[in-house]
């Protein structure tokens, strides 16, 4: 196994492996690089420049933002909603920029996300927005008979599984400080219970990676300690983690044990290996 | 030449360079107040000293050219509006669409769209009865012509009228409706938030619009026609103005009808509450939050975005059901 290379700050574009050849990379970014305006119409309020690096399973990437509140497209462009003008961004061994928009959607599902706004539907409650897209991909693409056979029988089974998910979401709400899964509608919650409810979101269901784009903002030092627990536990799972905050006492703290530190400085990523341990 | 302030360096939309004397957008460097207009063709050859003739000819040909890419642009998006109503019809055929959320959704727009709109078009039909049938009735029988009523009926009501009244409620009714919360969804980022969670916005949100659009664009047109005919007929035996009985008005309107004026009246329904649907989803989820969005070179953004998207739904929905009526009519009957 090669040794991890302990690199001082690097450049972009240096390319970053965390863990020598152990296993397929969850996300694998190779000399991407991403605009501020996108073919859609779509704007960021700055761009990224070519960076290269990859994230294997368990593996914490902490990244500081240079401006609070300016909206990078880093974090969608990692989830494969922001084309990158040049490179490539692989996840799971796909790359974006090939997959269907079926496939797209469904690999999607398997990563957990917070999102800069946290953008809840308003004719939902809390717990039904935590709670939609797990329902919306526990339901797979099956064949037409399966489907059938689901429609005659499965609704039981089906109850059963949304039913445990609840439940799921239940035990994260307790986890992350809210007294239950929060019932009222959105527009309703504290900023705090709304960012927590976030969280509770993003760490649902079965997630290969985790994007946390400023998950503590608003909310002071409550959330900070349960996140740092959640995704620590996360990453024993085998679960990769991006983790993008403006604050250096979270960049800084000992406790989060990254293997990537990255800091954006203009629209440079500058990426530094870290020894977990 | 485009000058990117920040492009890679830092925040846009901080800064703007001026560039021998035109201001240029920070992010794309487009001129901004330089777009083409049917008089620019002119304008280079007027600058050049060109003849009259010359000046005539580059002005008829910029005109024309403006023209052109207007028409251009509407059959684009004619052809956006047909494949966005294939596709819909084609994902509502996979199973994979209908997972219990699509589903509940799709159940959401139903209600919204069909059944709460048929109050409206029920009163509006009544009204259309009173004034159209009660008239059709009360002329023909002092011209004694009674024998017209079915086929006058038929013609007006069933072929014409309730297709196009139809549509056009589904228009100022649905249309609006749909654009303004889709719109108000995208600006809330929403829609980037279900994208981002891998739930496919179209089948989440366009589908059971289209769907349901495409159902109550029917079933309201039958509705129309129903309540018109009947609310008209019971004025007409309440003024004592109809002289036939009611066997012998069922028969006069029933026999009247062609397989052709069934099939008219379900194209032209379906197609026009199908881009009515398409053309107000399209338009509500262009618009752009105020924050991220580029409407501030395409007039997309904020509540000024989303009134203009309103606008644009109407008048391009009204023109797609214009040009969807005319090619029926002319191809069913002509």
């Amino acid at each position: 196994m090669t040794p991890p290379r302990i690199q001082p700050e690097t450049p972009n574009g240096a390319g970053l492996s965390s863990q020598g050849d152990r296993a397929p990379p969850v996300l694998g970014v190779d000399g991407a690089g991403w605009a501020a305006r996108r073919d859609d119409g779509e704007r960021y309020d700055a761009s990224v420049a070519p960076v290269s690096f990859e994230l294997f399973p368990g593996d914490l990437l902490v990244v500081r933002l240079e401006w609070p509140n300016l909206h990078l497209p880093l974090a969608d462009g990692l989830c494969g909603l922001c084309p990158p003008t040049r490179g490539r961004v692989r996840y799971m061994g796909h790359d974006w920029a090939s997959a269907s928009p079926r496939s797209a959607s469904r690999l999607r599902g398997s990563i957990g996300r917070m999102l800069h706004a946290a953008g809840w539907m308003d004719d939902q409650s809390l717990a039904e927005n935590i709670t939609l897209a797990r329902q919306y991909h526990a339901e797979a693409d099956a064949p037409l008979g399966a489907w059938l056979r689901s429609l005659l029988t499965g609704r039981v089974g089906r109850r059963a599984a949304e039913a445990a998910l609840w439940a799921q979401a239940e035990g994260l709400s307790r986890v992350f400080g809210l007294p239950g899964l929060p019932l009222m509608d959105p527009g309703a919650a504290l900023d705090v219970d709304d960012r927590r409810s976030a969280c509770v979101r993003a760490f649902l269901g079965a997630t290969r990676l985790l994007v946390l784009e400023r998950p503590t903002r608003g909310t002071g030092v409550s959330v900070f300690a349960s996140l740092v627990n959640a995704v620590t536990s996360a990453r024993e799972r085998g679960v990769a983690v991006v983790w993008l905050t403006e604050e250096l006492r979270e960049f800084s703290d000992p406790g989060l044990r990254p293997t990537l530190r990255g800091r954006m400085s203009g629209s440079q990523l500058l990426l530094k290996q870290e020894d977990p341990a | 030449m485009a000058v990117g302030v920040f492009r890679h360096g830092g925040p846009i939309g901080y800064a703007a360079a001026v560039n021998a004397g035109t201001i240029q957008s920070a992010t794309g460097g487009r001129a901004i107040g330089t777009a083409p207009g049917p008089g620019a063709g002119a304008d280079a050859a007027s600058e050049q000293g060109a003849s009259p003739i010359a000046r005539l000819l580059a002005a008829v040909r910029a005109t024309l050219a403006w023209i052109g890419a207007g028409t251009l642009e509407e059959l684009r998006y004619l052809c956006l509006v047909a494949a966005t109503v294939a596709v819909c019809w084609g994902r509502a055929l996979l199973p994979s669409t209908w997972r219990p959320i699509s589903m509940r959704a799709t159940s959401v727009q139903f209600l919204s769209i069909g059944v709460e709109g048929s109050r409206f078009i029920a009163i509006v039909a009544l009204v259309t009865g009173l004034a159209v049938v009660l008239q059709t009735q009360l002329w023909l029988t002092r011209l004694g012509q009674t024998g017209l009523l079915g086929p006058i009926l038929v013609l007006v009501v069933v072929r014409e009228l309730a297709p196009i009244v139809t549509a056009f409620i589904l228009v100022g009714r649905s249309g609006a409706a749909i654009v303004t919360d889709l719109g108000t969804r995208a600006q809330r980022g929403e829609v980037h938030a279900l994208d981002a969670q891998g739930i496919d916005p179209f089948v989440y949100y366009v589908v059971p619009r289209v769907l349901a659009m495409t159902v109550a664009g029917f079933v309201l047109s039958v509705l129309f026609i129903f309540v018109t005919i009947v609310s008209g007929y019971l004025a007409g035996r309440f003024l004592d103005v109809a002289r036939l009985d009611v066997l012998s008005f069922i028969d006069s309107v029933a026999g009247q009808l062609q397989p052709s004026d069934a099939l008219n009246l379900l194209v032209k329904s379906v197609l026009t509450a199908a881009a009515t649907g398409a053309i107000a989803c399209a338009e509500g989820l262009s618009v752009r939050p105020e924050s991220r969005g580029a409407g501030r070179e395409n007039d997309s953004t904020g509540s000024g975005g989303l009134s203009r998207a309103v606008q644009r739904c109407y008048s391009r929905s009204i023109i797609t059901l214009c040009v969807v009526i005319g090619v029926t009519s002319i191809a069913t009957y002509v």
